[in-house]
């Protein structure tokens, strides 16, 4: 009797579990840009970031960054653990980024509205300092977040299967 | 005004680097040469099984902290400090998994520990430091 075929053989792929250290490393990374452009450019960088917002673009453009980022963090981490993306998963994650830029992008409305009913001398610096630390939270949080729940399914199903 | 940005904002963290990690580090190596010992100390040997999510989780309790102090708006705030929480959370898990690991004998990674500790670390880091400077921002803009 001859041995099978190793191209008839079924192919085992190994689901591609997804680690919180791999995500912080990402949100690190993104948290020392972010803090350099802070710090190096005081004025413009949060001018820009709030001038941005007024004309609509910036949700929607970190959206897409978001998205695209966290496609590339599941790519890597599914390429070194030789394993198999699953569309289900990256679909998820895309959902969860996109839902989370979203919210914050309706916080970022009610703070504004906040800002501009405590009418002080330094609305509109008031303004911008809210919507500086926001984004930099939404930015966090679209990395963060679809990792965190991610992991917490996978963790889930792991245990109700064994 | 840069370096006094940085400085009046970024110091109490060095404080966190030199005493939670440097200094335990240096004891180590003091203990080691004291005892005649030719091992040298680094900090993934003291670390290594996801201690740095520990040091890092003490790190989110003062940002929480000065977050909840400052004139944010209330959403504002509470979205940073439940991120922040989270992630010290996070960060704390990966310690006492690695220790639980230990204790009941269960096939543990240490490599896995301390690299999962140290990126949360780091992260929580970068944030820590992102975070005060920002709030010292705010404190400008409203004084």
């Amino acid at each position: 009797m001859s041995a099978p075929a190793p191209a008839l053989a079924k192919v085992r792929y190994v689901a591609c579990k997804v680690r919180m250290g791999d995500a912080a490393a990402l949100a690190g990374l993104l948290s020392l840009c972010f803090g350099v452009f802070v710090l190096l450019f005081p004025r413009w960088f949060p001018h820009f970031i709030t001038e941005s917002w007024q004309y609509g673009t910036l949700v929607p453009v970190l959206t897409f960054f978001s998205v695209a980022l966290n496609a590339a963090m599941y790519l890597r981490i599914a390429h070194k653990q030789l394993a198999r993306p699953e569309p289900l998963a990256s679909g998820f994650m895309a959902l969860l980024t996109v839902g989370t830029v979203m919210g914050f992008g309706f916080l970022l409305e009610s703070v504004a509205l906040h800002a501009q009913l405590q009418a002080g001398p330094n609305t509109q610096a008031r303004i911008t300092e809210e919507v500086l630390a926001l984004i930099y939270f939404a930015l966090i949080g679209a990395v963060l977040v679809p990792h965190f729940v991610i992991r917490f399914t996978q963790n889930l199903f792991q245990r109700s299967e064994s | 005004m840069l370096q006094l940005t940085l400085f009046t904002s970024v110091w109490p963290l060095a404080l966190y680097l030199l005493f939670g990690m440097f200094v335990p580090v240096a004891m180590a190596r003091a203990w080691m040469r004291k005892s005649g010992q030719g091992r040298r100390i680094h900090v993934q040997d003291l670390f290594g099984r996801g201690e740095l999510g520990l040091l890092a989780l003490a790190l989110t309790v003062p940002i929480i902290w000065d977050l909840q102090k400052s004139a944010y708006a209330p959403q504002t705030i509470a979205a940073g400090s439940v991120l922040v929480g989270v992630t010290g959370m996070m960060a704390a898990a990966v310690w006492v998994e690695s220790y639980c690991r230990n204790l009941t004998g269960t096939r543990n990674d240490p490599k896995r520990a301390w690299r999962d500790s140290r990126n949360l670390a780091f992260f929580i880091f970068t944030m820590a430091g992102v975070a005060e400077i920002l709030l010292y921002r705010f404190a400008r803009v409203l004084s």
